[in-house]
């Protein structure tokens, strides 16, 4: 018993035994904090009798085995409940926030990533020059800043005081966003979306960028790279066809890593930059006690990372024939 | 020689900070603790015990938490342990708000339309009905003669009488103090006058005002008002929604019969006429304005109305069910007339009631009780939203844009095209965005410092409202020491109000006396004395019932008396 297909089912048997941990974990951390969905009544002056009708509406009132049991049949049946605060089926208000979401967290690592294997492939190729000093030293910078302070930075110097960038938000108001590509597909949106990719991206740049130089020092003391060398090979060329392919092995993992990480970052991202996505969900959600779609979202972003290193881990061999499934 | 360039520069530094010290009589706290006396010998049993004062975090408001440290220091003025406690808001309002499990903490009801009639505070905050898990009666305030005239105030319908009554339960909760009023908070807010004029706006409400949208007039090519608000609305569907944003919003969508007017009193509005038919405030005749439309084209009628009263009340719709609580039954007359029937005389019926129900279309939520019942309707999205209002639903786009446009049919048209409601992650992106001439309006409001920021920007004015929110401290009377009136007397002396208002809102503020705020301008008492700030009242009304300090200054109990929860005091039990 042994190959690839074993391998994968073990993984995916792994991978469900964590999920469920982390849904009964979610489950229990969101009761145990302090509160519950109608603190907000205060603030709407609602009486008395109003705050015990929604707890029987949401079924809080009943005790918390009773609630889980329910919960996890839900759940194993695919439904997520129903949020507290609109009382919109979970999935349907994570399908609104989604695709803001997704193209700023997609251009941030796409930009990170690309220049994190063209930097770091550069900083090793000119190993001990002032380039590879400076270069280095920004990325660590930028990566030991706090991101929304990089945001809040960049927003005060390049879009108030500068006007280069908009202020925040996916379009100026008021524009029609009716069509899918109407609202994704135009000078405006990228416009947008820019400043927010280049601040995530500066963040991130780092870890992978450090990972691909080490990769790539390595590989350049190999012999093929003397090789490529001694056939009278263009230097941009052994860079770049042969030392590169070569060291990207190990940036396959941080990538996986990278994205889990990138959704901690996203939420500051979105509220720095107002952008209309998963991560001010998050923070409503749990600022509302709105259990169910702070389990949901939660539990989404368990998926995500367990999902993406099982990917990095099959990748891996496809990579790198010399790595064997057991 | 560096020493002696040293001591100089020290010496002058200790100079500088001895004079920037205020003189004001509130912080001079050398004679504050000579008066004091002392007495030797007593007994550790007597001793009260440390209390805490609760507050919020300084990032949920800075300025519960500073007048808090404020208060707690020259609570320790008076020889008591006082710990200042931060929780978050979650927390605080369970322990708080529930399960009132504190000492003292410290509250702002926030100041709403609703909340200009007397009876939110007179008796909401106050009668003992309301004192036990959950109730907004905090402080567990129990006093039957003062129960007795917040009942009444709710069955006397003629105003001046009313106010008479709402004085004299003014007058008994400040011998009382159940809870300390400290501050009203002016609200400060900006809107580009470049853009728009004719901005009216109205106590409690600032710039969100029904009357703001209606009256606000284009100066130029941008005819949608831009809306700015640090959060997104949670859902259109009003009969579920708890969150008062939600409400700003659709009461621009759905008509009332009645609307509180810009200076707070009830205006006949989408009702022609009201009419108390026996004279005893038990039944009343509602009248509706004729021609009136939904945006479907359906006309509204009196059906509707009794549709939406039965409505809240069977589907128990969180946000409307207080309000319909008082009505035994709705009949309709004719097409344009219907009949209330309370169960009793109810004198905030046309202010809390007919002025916060909106009037829903039947032949919309009927099919969707029929199909789906009470749940159905709960869960109802109500995307494209139906009302009868001056505003129709263009599209909501999540956590980017609601948009609104003009119903011209509406028997009081606004003068903009419409209002596009953009909802910023927090106060601050709103600010930079009305900064930025990204929105007309920024509807929060903005820190003291925010508002100079944009003193430089020509085309933004902010105004400064008056509000009738009340910051206050709630004393919790099911526990020692705050069971006794001396003590809660004599700590009430000790909140220093005038410098909460120049120190922590920056002037932004008026001290609070009583109640009732004096922007509430008619149901606001001028000659109801309050408590200023004054130590040695305190220390007097303390001496007088009996306490007494030791050597280190500590407060004493009076003879025969000690704490029998060394911990947390408790003597009554919350029911």
């Amino acid at each position: 018993m042994s190959g690839l297909p074993w391998f994968i089912g073990k993984r995916i048997l792994q991978a469900i035994v964590t999920l469920f941990i982390l849904i009964t974990l979610l489950f229990f951390m969101f009761r145990i904090l302090p509160g519950d969905p109608t603190t907000m009544f205060v603030d709407a002056a609602l009486p008395v009798e109003a705050r015990e009708a929604v707890l029987a509406q949401f079924g809080l009132d009943k005790p918390l085995h009773e609630q889980y049991w329910l919960y996890m049949k839900n759940f194993i049946q695919g439904d997520f409940g129903m949020s507290f605060t609109s009382r919109e089926p979970v999935m349907d208000v994570i399908g609104h926030y989604i695709l803001p979401t997704v193209f700023l967290m997609g251009s941030t690592i796409l930009l990170a990533v690309i220049v994190a294997i063209v930097l770091g492939a550069l900083t090793a190729w000119y190993r001990g020059t002032k380039f590879e000093a400076i270069v280095v030293s920004i990325a660590l910078f930028f990566r030991s800043a706090p991101i929304f302070w990089i945001g809040m930075v960049a927003l005060a110097l390049l879009s108030h005081r500068l006007n280069l960038f908009p202020i925040g938000g996916m379009y100026d108001p008021g524009k029609d966003t009716s069509s899918f590509f109407g609202t994704y597909f135009n000078l405006e949106f990228i416009h947008h979306l820019l400043l927010p990719s280049i601040v995530g991206a500066a963040y991130y740049v780092a870890n992978p960028m450090l990972v691909m130089r080490s990769s790539m020092i390595e590989i350049m003391e190999d012999d093929f790279i003397e090789l490529s060398r001694a056939k009278g090979l263009k230097e941009r060329h052994v860079i770049f066809r042969h030392a590169v392919r070569n060291s990207l092995l190990p940036v396959v993992t941080e990538i996986a890593l990278l994205v889990g990480f990138a959704i901690g970052g996203q939420v500051l991202l979105e509220v720095v930059f107002n952008w209309p996505g998963i991560g001010r969900l998050i923070v409503d959600s749990i600022q509302r006690n709105d259990y169910p779609v702070a389990q949901a979202t939660f539990f989404l972003m368990g998926v995500i990372v367990i999902f993406l290193n099982l990917v990095s881990d099959i990748l891996y061999g496809y990579l790198d024939p010399r790595v064997s499934y057991k | 020689m560096k020493k002696t360039l040293l001591l100089l520069v020290t010496s002058v530094l200790l100079f500088l900070s001895a004079c920037s010290m205020s003189v004001s009589k509130e912080s001079n706290s050398e004679t504050n603790e000579s008066i004091i006396p002392v007495t030797e010998g007593l007994s550790e049993d007597r001793k009260v015990r440390e209390i805490v004062l609760n507050v919020t975090t300084p990032d949920y408001d800075p300025v519960r938490y500073e007048f808090g440290l404020m208060i707690a220091e020259e609570w320790k003025k008076l020889g008591i342990d006082v710990k200042v406690e931060p929780l978050e808001w979650n927390r605080l309002s369970e322990l708080g708000m529930q399960q009132k499990d504190f000492d003292s903490f410290t509250l702002s009801w926030a100041g709403r339309a609703e909340r200009i009639d007397p009876d939110h505070f007179v008796f909401g905050t106050l009668h003992s009905s309301l004192s036990g898990f959950g109730g907004y009666n905090i402080a567990g305030y129990e006093n039957p003669e003062y129960d007795a005239l917040a009942e009444e105030q709710r069955r006397v319908s003629d105003p001046e009488e009313r106010k008479e009554i709402v004085k004299k339960a003014e007058e008994i909760f400040l011998e009382d103090v159940p809870y300390a009023s400290v501050a009203h908070r002016d609200q400060i807010m900006p809107y580009n006058k470049e853009n728009f004029t004719n901005i009216q706006y109205m106590i409690g409400e600032g710039l969100n005002s029904f009357w703001t949208f209606l009256a606000i007039e284009p100066t130029g090519d941008q005819k949608y008002v831009r809306w700015g608000y640090p959060s997104d609305i949670n859902s259109l569907n009003p009969l579920s929604s708890t969150n008062s944003h939600d409400f700003q919003v659709t009461r621009l969508i759905y008509d009332r019969l009645v609307r509180i007017s810009e200076t707070g009193e009830p205006k006949n509005w989408a009702a022609e006429s009201i009419e108390d038919v026996n004279g005893d405030g038990k039944s009343y005749l509602v009248t509706l304005r004729p021609g009136m439309k939904f945006h479907d084209g359906e006309p509204v009628t009196s059906e509707d109305v009794k549709f939406s009263f039965d409505l809240v009340k069977e589907i128990q719709s969180p946000y409307f069910m207080g309000m319909v609580e008082p009505i035994e039954s709705v009949e309709v007359v004719d097409e344009l007339s219907v009949k209330f029937n309370l169960k009793e005389p109810f004198a905030p019926f046309i202010s809390n009631t007919l002025a916060q129900m909106y009037i829903f279309p039947q032949h919309y939520w009927q099919p969707i009780l029929d199909e789906k019942g009470a749940t159905g309707v709960l869960e109802h999205q109500n995307e494209d939203i139906v009302g009868s209002g001056p505003f129709m639903i263009d599209y909501w786009q999540r956590n980017q844009e609601l948009k609104l446009d003009t119903y011209t049919e509406y028997h009081t048209p606004a003068k903009v095209d419409g209002i596009l409601s953009i909802p910023y992650s927090n106060t601050e992106t709103m600010v930079a965005a009305v900064d930025k001439g990204q929105a007309d309006i920024g509807g929060w409001w903005i820190e003291p410092i925010q508002a100079e920021g944009l003193e430089g920007n020509e085309s933004v004015e902010v105004i400064t409202v008056p509000d009738i929110g009340l910051y206050h401290i709630n004393y919790n009377m099911r526990r020692m020491p705050f069971d006794d009136k001396a003590f809660r007397k004599a700590i009430t002396y000790a909140i220093p109000k005038e410098r909460i208002i120049d120190e922590i809102l920056e002037g932004f503020g008026q001290k609070a006396n009583g109640l009732i705020a004096p922007a509430n301008e008619f149901w606001h008492s001028p000659d109801v004395k309050g408590y200023e700030y004054d130590f040695e009242a305190a220390v007097e009304e303390l001496k007088a019932a009996g306490y007494e300090w030791d050597e280190n200054g500590k407060l004493y109990y009076p003879e025969g008396k000690s704490d029998q929860d060394k911990e947390k005091g408790i003597i009554r039990e919350v029911e």
